[in-house]
């Protein structure tokens, strides 16, 4: 076996060589009964580990492989279009969460303050009641008795007092009813006529709280 | 499913016997395989990279991780693996062998005493039907390294066992 050693009879057995090799180590084997004898159990030895280890390609692949293959994590994407259907009820609950807090805390806050919002001032509505008042001061006489309105409100007023002050003014005293700023009564106010003629106020009581600057 | 995981279903068959045929125990073969498709997943999971040959990467990473798995069993680093026998492997001697006939069993043990260099190029030629180059690209090895592992692993099949390879072959 000099031109064709056993290493060439296995790569027959193998199929590695081209067609003029194989007939060259056909024509060889048919004339060597040691290299057909080599050569047939070169095949055996294939067909036994074949058909001795082949066999569990016939048998069920194991279920936990083929979990990790099958049981496919959703990506991000899809994982959030997945959950946009359940994310649709708990957005629903936040919001009624939400109304409800809010609600809540309205009811809180008006019970904490429960003058009427609607005959609350702000600094500026103060000014126009103000200045109403100052305006019928100036064109009427004496013991005056009246109802200012502004907006949905109707703040009384009743002259309670009319005097001379220490600089020499003209100057009378209100009482108010339902004369609201902000979060405070206004119980009494001093208007004076000023040395142009025009009255304005220039004390307002309260029923607490400090007197603003007038 | 993933592409990637398309593919390991298609050639699953194929390596679950390879795996089998490397470890010479069905228990154990499907446990390297589960392992080995672990491996991967965990690899290529944020990976959007193309496997060019799939099948040959599979084959390497089972072969790589059977021969980490049996370093463990031998609980050193200073083995070589690859000169390992499966006679002699640790905590493999109760296995049980699957196949009832016994001419079988005798030649299984015959491939248990091949080393595992030599009996993962005869399971990539004789069962996987691999090319010597296709089996040198796997293993990362020279063509002439596998020729040589090749004809090493046949002599040592017909010395250790002649007469039951030629009687197993005529049942």
């Amino acid at each position: 076996m000099s031109k064709i050693d056993d290493l060439k009879l296995q790569m027959y057995v193998d199929g590695e060589l081209d067609a003029a090799e194989i007939k060259e180590v056909e024509n060889f084997i048919n004339s060597n009964m040691e290299a057909k004898k080599l050569v047939d159990s070169y095949k055996k030895i294939n067909h036994l580990v074949f058909s001795t280890y082949n066999n569990i390609k016939s048998e069920d692949l194991p279920r936990k492989t083929l979990d990790l293959l099958i049981d496919d994590k959703p990506s991000f994407i899809s994982q959030l279009l997945n959950y946009k259907i359940k994310l649709v009820p708990a957005f629903a609950a936040a919001a009624a969460v939400m109304l409800v807090a809010i609600f809540t805390f309205n009811v809180q806050k008006d019970f904490q303050n429960p003058a009427d919002p609607n005959i609350l001032l702000s600094d500026k509505n103060q000014n126009i009641v103000l200045n109403q008042l100052e305006n019928i001061i100036g064109q009427s006489q004496d013991n005056l008795l009246g109802v200012v309105s502004h907006g949905d409100q109707d703040i009384q007023y009743e002259e309670i007092k009319s005097y001379s002050d220490n600089k020499g003014r003209e100057c009378k005293d209100f009482k108010f009813s339902k004369f609201q700023i902000k979060e405070v009564t206004v119980e009494k106010g001093t208007f004076c006529k000023l040395a142009n003629g025009q009255w304005k106020a220039t004390k307002l009581e309260f029923l607490k709280g400090n007197l603003p600057e007038l | 499913m993933s592409k990637l995981k398309k593919e390991l279903m298609f050639i699953m068959p194929k390596l679950r016997r390879y795996c089998y045929g490397l470890t010479g125990n069905k228990d154990m073969g499907d446990e390297l395989l589960h392992n080995s498709i672990v491996k991967i997943l965990e690899k290529f999971k944020f990976s959007f990279t193309q496997i060019e040959n799939l099948s040959a990467y599979m084959y390497r990473l089972i072969s790589n991780t059977w021969k980490d798995e049996l370093r463990k069993k031998y609980r050193s680093k200073e083995i070589n693996v690859d000169e390992v026998t499966y006679n002699n492997i640790p905590d493999t001697n109760n296995l049980s062998y699957d196949s009832n006939i016994n001419s079988l069993n005798e030649i299984k043990e015959s491939i248990n005493s091949l080393s595992v260099k030599l009996r993962e190029v005869l399971m990539l030629i004789a069962l996987e039907n691999k090319s010597y180059k296709e089996t040198a690209e796997i293993l990362n090895i020279p063509i002439g390294t596998v020729m040589s592992r090749l004809n090493e692993a046949r002599k040592k099949l017909r010395l250790n066992n002649n007469t039951n390879l030629a009687e197993a072959a005529h049942e």
